[in-house]
């Protein structure tokens, strides 16, 4: 990984929420960097701190309760935490753009959706009605909304699950930005209309050169469009590696757990694997590594000491104390 | 692109809320609240001094000791001294007897012409008005009044609303259709003239009439209140698990529906009392309210009207009072909203 | 007791919803959510609904227990007309079916105790007295891999798994023979699904219960099921048993859906059938087969008349003129020359 290839290296990031029941450590000390062209999967279960790290490097964390303890989050270079917010604006939408989850609830009822993707190119590159309403079709045809003349003037009610996110990467990408940022962005929709969006983004990243961080649960579709894999458990990063070292040799007894959990069709009717126990609370983790109350392979050393990520072969890093053991011992 | 709405982290239940029912959960999203706890206060103050008037503003002694014999004239009647004039009584006690009288030794009927309008003095914190008779002590019996009134009609508002309103949300259809026609139409009557209406037609006043006729026009109101909810919360999921249990619909809405509805209700009826104790002092400043010589603050004000730059006292402590209790109910309901929130849903 | 030994028959069940416009509430049209739809579920065994958002799978599992009234159909459950009983009879045949829902959160009444919830079906069908239900309902904690001082709690204080149980043993409080599980794994983390799962199957070979398993994760459909029907715009379009549904599908859409279905395996990319078009609503079906605007093989013949269901392989149904003339598919079967029911 050349040096000037990453568009977006996060360190050491942490984030925390203090609330009067204590304090809620939602990310800790995170680290990953995004090459252009290339996506990074984000995956974990809820409260592993996935979203929050979306949000922490678009600095939209709500402060009060949360708050960036500690980190770097470099944009080609300039650390955006460390500028002033009138200046993160700039960032936001223009180099950065994001789409969430939930595409009717993240965009505004009340304009036509025409209206805002012309206010999203707007409010950065500035221009004229004309020119942000080109623009704006432009960006339709490129997300292959059918009739964009026709829906510019639509309300997103009025649209369907599939088209209301077409919309919303419409609006993240009017300003050619460098790198995307998708939190659950398929999560919502039909098996179908995901597929149709998953190949849109595919196209989108071989045309704009995008690097994209792509955040879900779902790991059948991590293993279908990302080029890198981080999983998160409890606030940390448990293992990284390329998408296919990853699925081909987890070292992580997390890692490894989740993906024997998972229903595949060719194992009918056999028990699942599972995992005992439930994630912890983000107030109260456990001591040492967050995971050992649940780790088949735990010891004294792992209730006590939190494990770093090391590097087990090139490019696959693993927090664990006996990542070494973990293929042997969990067949 | 519009500013992206920042998501609430869901944080997963921490490991020690124990047993905490949704009312301890509400209780203690009240409390949190410092002014509407020092007004959860100040009227439960009220309430005492409305529940103990007797014991405190009367001219019976609580106890008394005499002849031998130990009575509690404040708390029962007794035949020996059914004629006696306490006021004389206390005035000429033998020596060897004991009393212990009640802080205002003065009871809210007996009049005293020589000191009428007499403004407050040591003898008559508040003074008297223009019969002599002791305000503070009319003032608190007077708390009664208006506190029972308020209770009571918004008692019987609050049972009248919650069940048209709970039959109609949860049927639906032609139950719902007739009984929110009921609704509109109860709703189209101008309360206050339908009360006095309601008074006009009585022979004889009396509070329980008024309490009656407020009861009766207020419950719209909250039946929409409970209404609504109920149609939304009968789609949920739990209600629909109910009736796949065959849990029969009476059960169904008293049991499941209307504990959840009951929130918005609570806070409907805090500001219905203050409304009620409102309602109230207007009739009787109007003389449509309680009959004299029943002490209501309303009252105090309606004779207050003809003595205003003399007795400044007739009109500033009744309307104080009524402020300050409508104000504390205001602040209960207030506090009772937010703490209600469904943001507490956990 | 059950006819010809099949626990649930579900005949030509259809539920149309009235769309009423205007300010008299005219009915101007249908939404035709469920629009005849047939299957039978034996003893101990799993019947996956599959499909997309507005097929008509939930409002089928809703209406078969009459928690919605149906249009039109024929519903037996253990032998039972569902559709003849009314009131107190119907209460009490209740007791035969269930419904375990998706939304844990939702599910649970949030003023009720676990007790007062997992109980309730007990002591409104006056089952035993009030000691022995609280030991019923500790044992079915106990069932259902909860903790035994569970049932003084309130919902809020569990996680979404753990209310899932909670609602797991609900539903079997009652000892039904049929429990429809709507989606009831969608809402829960991937970790804690597989517990459920192997919690649901446990309870089948325990007590054999049959279940009409409703969700949208074909991968899950295919694990639990025995037989599997894809649902499109309220009709089934293919029904067959797990085995021969993901080994050899033979509508056009069954194939997309399997193959948008994207596989836990970077190293297989699967064939990218991208259905254009969205998701239809049930408002304006098409004429003729309801897939027409989205099929890669629709002709004229398809336009014309809805396709019938048709036996391709012995208990592998299909709604379909084109059925195994994709591309991709191997089959050899055709309509024209194939088997009739």
């Amino acid at each position: 990984m050349a040096e000037n290839e990453h568009v977006l290296e996060v360190r050491h990031l942490s984030t925390y929420f203090f609330t009067d029941r204590g304090v809620a450590k939602a990310v800790e000390d995170v680290s990953f960097a995004l090459e252009r062209g290339k996506t990074l999967g984000l995956v974990g279960e809820s409260g592993c701190g996935k979203s929050v790290t979306a949000l922490s490097v678009m600095r939209l964390v709500a402060d009060p309760p949360g708050r960036i303890v500690q980190g770097e989050v470099l944009l080609e270079r300039t650390d955006l935490l460390k500028l002033p917010e009138r200046e993160m604006r700039t960032v936001r939408g223009s180099r950065i753009g994001m789409i969430f989850q939930e595409p009717m609830t993240s965009l505004n009822p009340v304009f036509t959706v025409g209206n805002q993707i012309m206010e999203a190119y707007r409010v950065h590159k500035g221009g004229s009605r004309a020119e942000a309403r080109e623009r704006a079709l432009e960006m339709m045809r490129v997300v292959r909304i059918p009739d964009p003349e026709g829906r510019l003037s639509a309300y997103p009610h009025e649209l369907s699950g599939g088209m209301q996110q077409r919309v919303m990467i419409a609006m993240a990408l009017v300003c050619n930005p460098t790198i995307l940022i998708a939190d659950e962005p398929t999560t919502a929709l039909d098996v179908t209309i995901q597929s149709q969006i998953l190949s849109l983004l595919e196209d989108l990243q071989r045309q704009f050169r995008m690097a994209i961080l792509f955040i879900t649960h779902d790991l059948a579709v991590v293993a279908q469009t990302a080029h890198d894999v981080a999983v998160m458990y409890a606030s940390r990063v448990a293992e990284t590696a390329d998408v296919k070292t990853l699925f081909r040799r987890p070292l992580h007894p997390y890692t490894r757990l989740l993906f024997r959990s998972i229903p595949r069709g060719d194992e009918r009717r056999k028990k699942l694997d599972t995992i005992k126990g439930t994630v912890p609370s983000s107030i109260h983790y456990p001591s040492g590594c967050k995971f050992h109350p649940r780790c088949p392979l735990a010891v004294e050393r792992c209730r006590v000491e939190e494990p770093l990520l090391r590097e087990m072969e090139p490019g696959h890093f693993v927090a664990c104390h006996r990542a070494e053991e973990v293929e042997e011992l969990m067949k | 692109m519009t500013e992206a709405a920042v998501k609430t982290i869901e944080m997963p239940p921490a490991g020690e809320v124990q047993h905490q029912s949704y009312w301890r959960l509400v209780a203690h999203e009240f409390f949190k609240q410092r002014l509407s706890t020092i007004a959860l206060i100040a009227t439960g103050a009220l309430i005492l001094v409305a529940i103990f008037a007797p014991y405190l503003a009367n001219n019976a002694p609580i106890i008394l000791k005499y002849h031998g014999g130990t009575y509690f004239p404040s708390t029962f009647t007794y035949r020996e001294f059914v004629t006696t004039d306490w006021t004389d009584f206390m005035n000429a006690l033998p020596t060897g007897a004991w009393a212990l009288m009640p802080p205002v030794p003065y009871n809210p009927t007996q009049t005293d012409i020589f000191h009428r309008l007499q403004a407050p003095s040591s003898g008559h914190i508040m003074g008297t008005d223009d019969l002599g008779r002791d305000v503070f002590s009319r003032m608190i019996w007077g708390a009664r009044i208006s506190l029972s009134v308020g209770f009571v009609a918004v008692g019987i508002a609050v049972f009248i609303g919650v069940v048209i309103g709970a039959f109609a949300g949860y049927f639906g259809k032609w139950t719902d259709i007739l009984l929110s026609r009921v609704i509109e139409v109860v709703i189209c009557f101008p309360t206050f003239f339908l009360i006095i209406t309601i008074i006009a037609l009585v022979r004889k006043m009396n509070i329980y009439y008024l309490m009656f006729a407020i009861g009766i026009v207020g419950w719209t109101g909250v039946a929409r209140l409970v209404r609504g909810d109920l149609l939304k919360l009968r789609e949920q999921d739990f209600a629909v698990a109910a009736r796949a249990l065959g849990v029969p619909p009476t059960r169904i809405i008293f049991r499941h529906m209307l504990p959840n509805a009951l929130g918005p209700v609570l806070v409907s009826a805090s500001f219905g009392i203050a409304g009620a104790i409102l309602m109230e002092s207007g009739l009787s400043f109007l003389g449509f309210g309680v009959p004299p010589p029943t002490p209501s603050w309303g009252a105090i004000l309606s004779l207050a009207r003809d003595y205003v730059y003399q007795a400044w006292w007739l009109t500033a402590f009744p309307g104080a009072a009524i402020f300050v209790s409508i104000l504390c109910y205001n602040l209960i309901g207030e506090g009772l909203r937010d703490a209600v929130d469904p943001r507490l849903r956990v | 007791m059950t006819a010809n030994g099949k626990v649930v028959i579900v005949e030509g069940l259809k539920k149309y919803f009235p769309v009423r416009r205007g300010v008299f509430s005219r009915t101007v049209g249908y939404v035709k959510a469920v629009d005849g739809v047939s299957f039978e579920i034996g003893h101990s065994e799993t019947l996956g609904l599959v499909g997309e958002s507005g097929c008509g799978k939930t409002t089928t599992g809703r209406t078969i227990l009459r928690l919605i009234e149906p249009t039109e159909g024929r519903i037996v459950i253990s032998g039972e007309d569902v559709r003849a009983l009314s009131g107190n009879r119907l209460r009490q045949a209740r007791r035969n079916f269930q419904i375990i829902f998706q939304d844990p959160y939702a599910s649970l009444n949030p003023r009720m105790t676990v007790e007062g919830i997992v109980g309730e079906g007990l002591k409104v069908h006056g089952i035993g007295t009030r000691g022995e239900r609280r030991r019923k309902v500790a044992s079915l904690l106990e069932r259902v891999g909860l903790p035994a001082d569970s049932a003084d709690r309130y919902p809020h204080e569990f996680s979404g798994g753990q209310r899932q149980r909670i609602g797991i043993a609900r539903a079997l409080a009652l000892e039904p023979v049929f429990i429809v599980c709507d989606e009831p794994v969608s809402a829960l983390d991937v970790s804690i699904r597989a517990q459920i799962v192997n919690l649901l199957e446990e309870l089948q070979a325990e007590t054999h219960i049959s279940y009409l398993f409703i969700a949208h994760d074909l991968n899950l459909v295919e694990h639990i099921s025995d037989n599997v029907a894809v649902m499109y715009l309220g009709r089934i379009v293919e029904y067959a048993s797990s085995d021969d549904l993901y080994g050899k599908p033979l509508h056009p859409y069954t194939h997309a859906l399997l193959a948008a279905n994207p596989v836990p395996d970077p190293e297989t990319k699967r064939e990218r059938i991208i259905l254009p078009g969205d998701v239809p609503s049930p408002m304006n079906p098409p004429a003729g087969c309801h897939f027409v605007p989205r099929c890669p093989l629709a002709d004229d013949k398809c336009r014309a008349a809805y396709p019938e269901m048709l036996e391709a392989f012995p208990g592998h149904w299909v709604a379909c003129y084109k059925a195994g003339q994709d591309e991709n598919q191997t089959g050899d079967w055709r309509p024209e020359t194939g088997a009739k029911a």
